[in-house]
């Protein structure tokens, strides 16, 4: 019963549809916290008040499991009056999560940049901006890229979680053909290919940037 | 079995059988040579200083020795037995030894880095005793009876019991040469064992050399103190580019050497220091 | 407050489902630590063959998202004839997956060991288990151990999936009662709260292991 063709035929082109909404939602994901963990990160750098409440939301989102986050935006703000859809929560809470990751990756490649440099970028004399702009974030650059790029990797992985609450991402569909088939093998195997070709992707995207865009060790 | 050597550079001035004898050792970095066909000859008892500019190879001709580094050619016997390579009787084929057989020759052979190389999660005594109580065997008492007097010998009794982030380089080193001693070499090498070191710190680990030395241990030292390896040394080895340039007494080599490239080195270190 | 009697009603059910998490959890770290530790000697030690089969067990583990994994499993297992309780046959899913990263982390760590180190037991007459048991083991664990704790904090996470494949641990516990009370917000939170507690208490204990590493033993 594994490998019938005309299983697979029907399949395939139901993991695909599926897999649109898989790429869709870590596109998103990543993007958003893309922009959204530099005030994160600048929020925690900064003495006072705003670096607790950010150390808080971190260690918050650190903490408690994604799936749990995501049954409270789903269930919880519905019950509050904001009915999201399933996709919406789902964005919703992966996007808290990783700004919350990435924001620390941030944080870690600035002060991974060694002391050295601002201190020889001074004595040559380059104001802040200056020193900022030409030394210091391209190195941070550079070193934010690995970190980044396994991040990615671990959205594209999380958003199979969004199947819980009925999305129908590759996850959910894979559900849906395994509860209603006899075929579990095939369907494995289907899913397991299209994780494995995205993750690899981000991947490989994540070497190439590396390539590109490191010129600091 | 005695193999009296006989393919010695120099004839020896020792009559009985070398402690230590490097026939002809080549080793290649890809395509650069950093030993060219190397030999050396070692009386027990003998202390032979190498000197050179760096990248000369002494180091690597020291790591060959006990067989942390592999090398393409030759074979290093240490008191009248092969170690690291063999010569197969029947083919001549040059063998690699077991490593069983490598790591019982490295009991033979005692070596001193340059950074020390203390385990660091180990107490003095413990780094110590550790390679006698389970490499040799040896009862822990008895290794710890001879850990504090090794201390004692090197003048660091009242420190068995720290850990090495606690002492200065100095005392590490001295550290590291009891623990070598500890095994009982037939013979000691020593890898530029002050040159991590400051100043201040580097008489007490040549005051142990010294020690050692009279005590009649077979050494080879690589060091760039000049005046100690005059003091030291029964013989001087000079090395350049991977080949032995000249070797004799200390008075020879340094008052008057036969090679200008020796002459040259001796003429730099001299304007540098002011020797 | 009226709002979260059903929270402080359901408490002791949901402490219950909190102690099963952590036993989940802890059943799966042990088997996952060993495993971890072998996948690590293998790849710096093994041959080739043994290399390469190891490296294709981390691409797979790494490139799929554990719920596919606790999915199939739930379902093929039976299949391939397997007695197991279904305990059991998470725990061993969960444990095979975090072998997989944390054989990387016992890696990274033996890795980062100075050459020294080596040379000086070796030196010593040391062979090759002597050596990785006193000399390379104690101190390359040392040095793993915060990404290690850390891994641990997202085994206590990830338990909360395996109630998606219906087995019973606090995420569970929660969503049953939040089937009865219709208070998805309220006891959510609660069970948020509990995860929080059991992973920053783990977290800061990482944390302090993260200090004395970085002080020197």
């Amino acid at each position: 019963m594994p490998f019938d063709p005309r299983f697979i035929a029907r399949l395939i082109p139901a993991l695909l549809e599926g897999a649109e909404v898989t790429v869709e939602l870590s596109l998103l994901t990543m993007a958003i916290c893309l922009v959204g963990g530099l005030p994160v990160a600048l929020a925690r750098s900064v003495r006072g008040p705003l670096a607790w409440l950010a150390g808080g939301y971190i260690q918050l989102v650190r903490n408690t499991p994604l799936l749990i986050q995501m049954y409270l935006v789903y269930f919880g703000l519905s019950m509050a009056g904001i009915p999201l859809s399933g996709f919406a929560s789902g964005l919703l809470a992966l996007c808290l999560q990783n700004c919350g990751y990435v924001a620390e990756i941030y944080r870690g490649g600035l002060q991974s940049v060694s002391l050295r440099q601002f201190e020889a970028g001074k004595a040559l004399g380059m104001r802040r901006w200056t020193l900022y702009t030409t030394v210091i974030l391209p190195q941070v650059v550079a070193r934010v890229i690995p970190p980044l790029t396994n991040q990615a990797i671990s959205i594209i992985k999380d958003t199979a979680q969004v199947a819980a609450i009925a999305v129908m991402d590759v996850m959910k569909v894979a559900q849906i053909w395994v509860e209603s088939s006899a075929n579990t093998y095939d369907v494995f195997l289907g899913v397991a290919i299209i994780y494995l070709c995205l993750t690899s992707l981000a991947s490989l995207a994540g070497k190439l940037f590396e390539r590109r865009l490191a010129f600091a060790q | 079995m005695n193999d009296v050597s006989s393919t010695a550079i120099e004839a020896p001035r020792v009559q009985y059988r070398p402690m230590l004898e490097v026939s002809c050792i080549s080793k290649r970095f890809g395509t650069l040579e950093v030993l060219r066909n190397v030999s050396l000859s070692v009386g027990a008892g003998e202390v032979v200083v190498v000197i050179g500019p760096s990248g000369s190879g002494k180091t690597t001709l020291l790591r060959c020795i006990n067989l942390l580094e592999d090398y393409e050619e030759g074979i290093v016997t240490v008191d009248g037995a092969p170690s690291g390579y063999r010569r197969d009787p029947k083919s001549g084929r040059r063998l690699r030894m077991s490593e069983r057989e490598i790591a019982a020759s490295r009991e033979t052979i005692g070596i001193v880095f340059q950074n020390y190389n203390l385990f660091p999660h180990m107490t003095v005594l413990q780094n110590i005793v550790a390679a006698p109580v389970r490499v040799k065997g040896v009862a822990r008492r008895t290794a710890e009876a001879r850990a504090r007097d090794l201390l004692a010998m090197v003048g660091l009794s009242d420190k068995a019991t720290e850990y090495p982030v606690r002492l200065s380089g100095g005392q590490q080193q001295r550290v590291a040469i009891a623990r070598a001693l500890a095994m009982d070499p037939k013979m000691m090498l020593f890898d530029e064992v002050t040159s991590a070191l400051d100043p201040e710190l580097v008489g007490e680990v040549l005051a142990a050399m010294q020690q050692l030395a009279r005590d009649g241990m077979t050494m080879i030292v690589v060091t760039h103190e000049m005046s100690f390896a005059r003091d030291i040394a029964d013989r001087i080895v000079f090395m350049d580019g991977g080949g032995v340039v000249e070797e004799g007494k200390p008075e020879q080599v340094f008052f008057r050497p036969s090679t200008d490239r020796v002459r040259l080195f001796l003429k730099r270190y001299n304007d540098r220091y002011r020797i | 407050m009226n709002t979260f009697a059903p929270l402080i009603k359901g408490y002791w059910y949901l402490l219950r489902g909190a102690g099963m998490t952590l036993l989940m959890a802890g059943a799966a770290v042990v088997p996952a630590t060993i495993c971890g530790i072998l996948l690590a000697l293998l790849q710096i030690f093994g041959t080739r063959a043994l290399r390469s089969a190891v490296v294709a067990y981390l691409f797979v583990m790494r490139g799929i998202p554990l719920l596919v994994l606790l999915t199939f499993t739930y379902y093929l297992l039976p299949l391939t004839g397997i007695d197991l309780p279904a305990f059991w046959g998470v725990v061993m899913v969960l444990s095979l997956y975090y072998a997989a990263f944390m054989s990387e982390v016992f890696r990274a760590g033996i890795l980062s060991l100075p050459q020294a180190q080596w040379d000086a037991a070796r030196s010593l007459g040391m062979r090759r288990r002597l050596m990785l048991q006193i000399v390379i083991f104690p101190q390359a664990l040392r040095l793993a151990s915060p990404p290690f704790v850390n891994l641990c904090v997202n085994l206590i996470k990830a338990t909360s999936l395996v109630s998606i494949v219906g087995l019973w641990e606090l995420t569970m516990a929660s969503r049953e009662i939040v089937e009865r009370t219709l208070a998805p917000f309220q006891i959510f939170l609660g069970a948020a709260g509990l995860y929080f507690c059991m992973c920053y208490a783990l977290a800061l204990y990482g944390r302090h292991l993260e200090r004395r590493v970085l002080h020197g033993h």
